[in-house]
């Protein structure tokens, strides 16, 4: 090559570099369109939206009939006819292996082995045993699964019902139905996604506080929506006296206006939220009455949950609303029954307790199956915890008491991609520790998330420096029980 | 002679030395052994081939613009230097396919293309002397051509018969199928093993001289004995090797390569635990086996991705999604739609023709509690992929339903609701791939559903709960009002939650029947009532009766004071509570109660002139849990002409043998003489010590009192 060919190669003008400019830019503007977000590159945050749910899921929505203050298992699904036979002997120190216990009956000097008082029968193909305080869930035992090995860190109420609700003990993390909020959004927007409704039974009363259907710290929308008993089942929703829906529609025209302007100037995200909210809040205004009126329930449905369930605020009431509401497509449905902390007197409390919730339960399961929900609606009862199998305080055959138990206990899952007419996991011949197939709380809110079809390890929200999820660092999908 | 020339000399030798050394490759082939050094220059292959590709093909520019450099002498010797890496890696080549693993029925046209390129190259050297067609153009072009086909033969060997095309024929890959007709092999086991075993156990590379490629080589087995041991299922190789930790140097698949998940581990387990069959349908395993539930579930989340039709355009999903109306895949990735509608009130037929944009992508639409005509239905029926449908209490007959028949994937439907008789079942038969139908509240007899069944029992049928003929009672009628303690009169509401129920009702304090007055509209109250109602409807049992009682105002004291003071948590607004007609609620700390334990209430009450009293109400509160009891004793003196407090009443109310909860009680006192009083004392003494029952047994009780009414 020449020098002067060199020369005039290195000899750049403004036109050379132009030209060799636009041919870089024309190549890049090619090889972006093989990066399709590009210029609109989502944050880690959306980016975990996008991929939600994480696989097809099984359940859509999910009723869960919270029963607080602990029932015992061994009144209900875990039957121990030892401890019928051992009446009144010491538990022995081989089974109870110096675990820890409440303080309750820690200082008591015996601990005298207790059975129930109640009757035991097999039902269903699984041969399933349920004792006689639970006629109507016996029947529907083909529908059901029932976990006998449930276990948990926490032995007092309020910890364990946290644990349960959040994953935590402590009570600044959000609740599971905030968590699948988060998750999932909601199915219908002119409802709220978390709604918590409670009833109370006549039996020793555990309390319920709002941290249990907290948003922790996820955002406030996510937080659960308490509906009441009053003629105003959410509070605030309606509007004063003398104020007509068109007059409403139009103040919140106006407000949207001027929210606008301010997010225009500001740029706040939040704003936009905060518009969204109102317009919810109107919809809701004509939804809410929709889902909570029930005079045009047909007289079978209303007989089938008993004549309770006309009596807003019982448990059967309530049953029937989260029917409704699950139906209308509000994705958790949070119930709680208070009343089951049997320390004594238990034989004539968990009697009334029983009777409050076991007819509503099953008309719950038979309802959602009659309509083709219960496919994609999981319903879960149970308590935080179960009841010890010896006796608190002074026994007597048919007045006995039960101390909190953290190491073995019973619930049920139905529907939603859970197998039916199934018993899960099998504890001792004392009903003390679990000996076969455990399944932690962490296990099982995996479980509920992959029911609802996603990963409990992918669904994180990052605060305070690290990425939270609803199972902590734990939890194992019990694929055992997966239909 | 310079360095250069001695080098160029020594490979113009060793160019002569690799032909006969390939030669003697060829011919020897299968049959020679090697020392591990040559293995090593073996295993260099897949590294030397890319020098005699990249080089051979600048060469091949080199002599097709001959012009392009200085001095001729330069191409020649770059297609010796090129030249003397094709033969390296031939040999190289010829040693790695040496090594077990290679079968020569797998290698062979990638081996005779290669030793071609050699050959090719090597005339075109020799010829390079003559500027001609043939140098210039024909030999570097051929030698190009096969250079490439070489080397496409080759990656299929390491890489797979369908590696270069593979990213155009995905779909082809995951054929849908039912689970019905799912086999365990073909559809589950083979799958797995493709994706995750077959690089290296397959006919091209049988590393340990195992193949997984088809069913009758994995249960031949490998060089370290039986893949899947049919005697011993737990001694397989292929169920020891996927459970060995990954760092052990036998786990499978090899530490680097993509690695089983957790599902793949399992089925792959349980098939071979659960007797490993070849041929065996899934829906032919008991459905208690393992592998069956696992088969299951991995078919049917693979069908809610893998359908036939594309995905709609996202931005036509989007305009569809409204508050309304939810549009969403059913699954990650599917391009099957989901589609919801809510508000009856924002229903209306428009809405339900949208969404024939999507029309082949709907495989799920539920309308429950939208009002839909016959024309809705047609629509409907034309979303041919529709697989479940749920129209409960949409209002629809059965004849209506006839367009469903077209819909050849139809499922699951729901019908719950409806006012759908026996026709309506004519037509469900006709629907191709009917399932599951709902039809709990019908109008369709149970006897026709019965024969229904008995014809068609692949047909699900689920009639929901029916109880006609169980009578039960209902529950009572609400009394509501305002003021339980009224000035002049009182408005009562009578309500009850069902609304066909009849509400009866008597205000003279005795049992209503089906003979008492009937609630049309509020009653208007004048005086102190007993209010009862019960409610009666058809089907069923009548309800207990509700009681309220409602009370006028009384006689005011004009003066009154409590010889005790209330204890200091529950003091109200001291004694003015008892006299101002506000009725205290369940919670017994608003204030609008006073509450005593340590000292009993006592209060004293003086008249402007002297009265004639009747009655006494005391309106009480009870609630066992919190230790809120009857007082033990109810006193009430007068004072009589000589100053002196005369007793005229005296009782112990009944104390409670349980918990019964908060109550709210009147206590009715009648005097039985007529008295003129000037002035009165009520005294109410507490429970001394709570009964044996009780979990605060022996501590003292307290009694609640919010109002005294004197008539």
């Amino acid at each position: 090559m020449g020098k002067e060919e060199l020369e005039h190669g290195l000899n750049q003008n403004r036109r050379k570099f132009l030209s060799k400019l636009s041919l870089g830019i024309g190549s890049l503007a090619l090889g972006s369109l093989l990066i399709p977000d590009l210029f609109n590159r989502k944050s880690a945050e959306e980016e975990l939206f996008d991929a939600l749910p994480h696989f097809a899921p099984k359940a859509k929505r999910v009723i869960y009939l919270f029963q607080n203050g602990a029932p015992s298992q061994l009144e209900s699904f875990d039957y121990k006819p030892l401890l019928n036979k051992q009446m009144g002997q010491e538990l022995p120190e081989s089974i109870r292996m110096g675990q820890r216990l409440t303080g309750m009956t820690s200082g008591q000097s015996s601990f005298p082995l207790v059975g129930s008082y109640f009757g035991f029968q097999q039902y269903g193909e699984a041969r399933a045993w349920i004792s006689d305080l639970f006629p109507h869930t016996s029947k529907i035992v083909d529908d059901i699964c029932i976990i006998k090995s449930m276990h948990t860190d926490a032995i007092n109420h309020d910890p364990a019902l946290t644990f349960f609700q959040t994953g935590a003990q402590v009570g600044n993390r959000p609740s599971m139905g905030a968590w699948l909020s988060y998750g999932l959004g909601s199915e219908n927007s002119n409802l709220p996604a978390f709604c918590v409704l409670l009833s109370r039974g006549k039996g020793n009363g555990q309390g319920v506080y709002s941290k249990l259907w907290t948003n922790g710290f996820l955002d406030s929308i996510h937080q659960g929506v308490q509906f009441s008993a009053s003629e105003d089942p959410v509070l605030y929703l309606g509007d004063p006296v003398g104020m007509s829906r068109a007059d409403r529609r139009k103040m919140l025209d106006k407000l949207s206006v001027l929210n606008q302007m301010s997010y225009e100037s500001v740029a706040d995200p939040e704003i936009m939220a905060k518009i969204q909210q109102y317009e919810m809040a109107f919809r809701m205004q004509t939804a809410v009455p929709e889902v909570t009126d029930i005079s045009n329930e047909p007289d079978s449905v209303i007989k089938m949950y008993g004549p309770d369930c006309l009596v807003p605020g019982t448990y059967a009431a309530n049953c029937l609303l989260a029917r409704k509401l699950s139906e209308s497509g509000v994705r958790f449905v949070q119930l709680y029954h208070q009343g089951w902390d049997q320390h004594d007197n238990l034989p004539r409390e968990i009697m009334g307790q029983a009777q409050d919730v076991d007819q509503a339960s099953a008309a719950l399961i038979k309802d959602l199956k009659q309509r083709g929900l219960l496919d994609e609606t999981l319903v879960i009862w149970g308590g935080e915890f179960g009841r010890t199998n010896y006796c608190q305080g002074k026994i007597q055959a048919d007045n006995y008491g039960r101390d909190h138990h953290p190491r073995a206990f019973s619930i049920w899952m139905a529907g939603g991609g859970v197998k039916s007419g199934m018993v899960y996991g099998e504890t001792d011949e004392f009903g003390y520790n679990i000996v076969d197939k455990p399944v932690h709380i962490h296990d099982f809110q995996a479980t509920v998330l992959h029911l609802m079809g996603i990963n409990h390890e992918k669904l994180t929200f990052k605060h305070l420096g690290r990425r939270y999820r609803l199972t902590d660092v734990h939890g194992k999908v019990v694929k055992d029980i997966l239909a | 002679m310079s360095l250069k020339s001695r080098i160029l000399l020594i490979l113009d030798y060793f160019l002569i030395i690799m032909h006969s050394l390939i030669i003697v490759l060829i011919i020897g082939q299968g049959r020679m052994v090697f020392p591990p050094l040559l293995e090593v220059f073996g295993r260099m292959h897949p590294l030397l081939l890319h020098f005699p590709i990249v080089l051979l093909i600048l060469t091949a520019f080199l002599f097709w613009f001959p012009d392009s450099i200085p001095y001729p002498a330069f191409r020649k010797n770059f297609l010796l230097f090129s030249l003397f890496f094709t033969g390296l890696t031939v040999i190289a080549g010829f040693l790695l396919s040496s090594e077990s693993g290679y079968s020569y029925e797998n290698i062979k046209f990638h081996q005779w293309t290669a030793v071609a390129v050699f050959w090719l190259g090597s005339i075109w050297y020799w010829a390079e002397k003559k500027d001609n067609f043939l140098t210039l153009k024909l030999l570097p072009t051929l030698t190009l051509l096969l250079i490439i086909v070489t080397g496409h033969l080759g990656a299929s060997i390491t890489h797979g018969d369908d590696f270069l095309l593979e990213p155009l024929k995905t779909a082809a890959k995951n054929p849908q199928v039912a689970l019905e007709e799912a086999d365990t092999y073909t559809h589950i086991i083979k799958p797995i093993m493709e994706q995750k075993c077959i690089s290296c156990h397959k006919a091209s590379k049988q590393k340990g001289d195992l193949r997984l490629d088809e069913a009758k080589f994995i249960l031949a087995g490998g060089k370290s004995g039986l893949s899947i041991d049919p005697t011993d299922p737990k001694e397989s190789l292929i169920f020891k090797r996927i459970h060995l930790p990954l760092e052990d140097e036998e786990h499978m698949p090899p530490k680097g390569k993509i690695q089983l998940d957790e599902e793949e581990k399992q089925l792959l387990s349980a098939w071979i635990l659960e007797s490993a069959h070849f041929d065996k349908k899934v829906t032919a395993f008991d459905a208690e086996d393992k592998f069956f539930s696992l088969a299951k579930n991995w078919v049917e989340s693979r069908q809610k991705v893998n359908y036939d039709f594309e995905a709609a355009d996202p931005k036509k999903i989007k305009s569809l999604n409204d508050e309304y109306r939810l549009v969403e895949p059913i699954a990650p990735q599917s391009p099957a739609l989901a589609v919801r509608f809510f508000g009856k009130k924002e229903f209306n037929p428009a809405r339900l023709v949208e969404l024939k944009k999507i029309d082949e992508q709907i495989v799920s639409l539920n309308l429950s509690h939208m009002d839909l005509n016959d024309e809705d239905i047609k629509v409907i029926g034309g979303f041919k992929n529709l697989e479940n449908l749920n129209l409960n209490f949409t209002g629809i007959s059965g004849q209506a339903l006839e367009p469903l028949t077209k819909l050849r994937k139809l499922k699951n439907l729901s019908l719950s609701g409806n006012p759908i008789q026996s026709e309506g079942l004519d037509i469900i038969q006709k629907i191709p791939a009917i399932k599951t139908v709902y039809l709990w509240n019908t109008q369709i007899e149970e006897k026709e559903i019965e024969n229904f069944i008995a014809k068609n029992s692949q047909i699900k049928i689920e009639t929901g709960h029916r109880n006609e003929g169980e009578a039960i009672a209902l529950n009572s009628p609400f009394i509501e009002f305002d003021n339980v303690i009224f000035e002049e009169s009182e408005k009562i509401t009578l309500r009850h939650p069902i609304g066909s129920v009849r509400i009866r009702y008597t205000l003279d304090g005795t049992e209503p029947d089906s003979l008492s007055m009937e609630y049309k509209e509020p009653i208007i109250l004048k005086e102190s009532t007993e209010i009862r109602a019960k409610a009666f409807a058809s089907g069923w049992l009548e309800s207990p009766s509700a009681k309220k009682l409602v009370f006028m105002a009384g006689i005011k004291p004009v003066k009154y004071n409590l010889v005790y003071e209330p204890n200091e948590q529950y003091k109200g607004k001291g004694v003015e509570t008892l006299f101002d007609l506000v009725k205290g609620d369940e919670d017994f700390g608003s204030g609008k109660w006073l509450g005593f334990q340590q000292n009993p209430f006592e209060a004293i009450l003086k008249f402007d002139a002297n009265q004639t009293v009747n009655n006494i109400s005391l309106s009480l509160l009870t609630d066992e849990g919190s230790h809120i009891f009857p007082p033990y004793r109810i006193e009430i003196f007068k004072r009589n002409s000589s100053g002196q407090w005369e007793n005229i009443f005296q009782e112990k109310p009944e104390q409670p043998l349980e918990n019964y909860g908060k109550q709210m009680i009147l206590k009715n006192i009648s005097l039985k003489n007529e008295n003129v009083i000037s002035s009165l004392k009520i005294k109410l003494s507490p429970v001394s010590a709570l009964p044996n029952w009780h979990p605060s047994k022996g501590s003292q009780a307290w009694v609640f009192i919010d109002e005294i009414l004197i008539n």
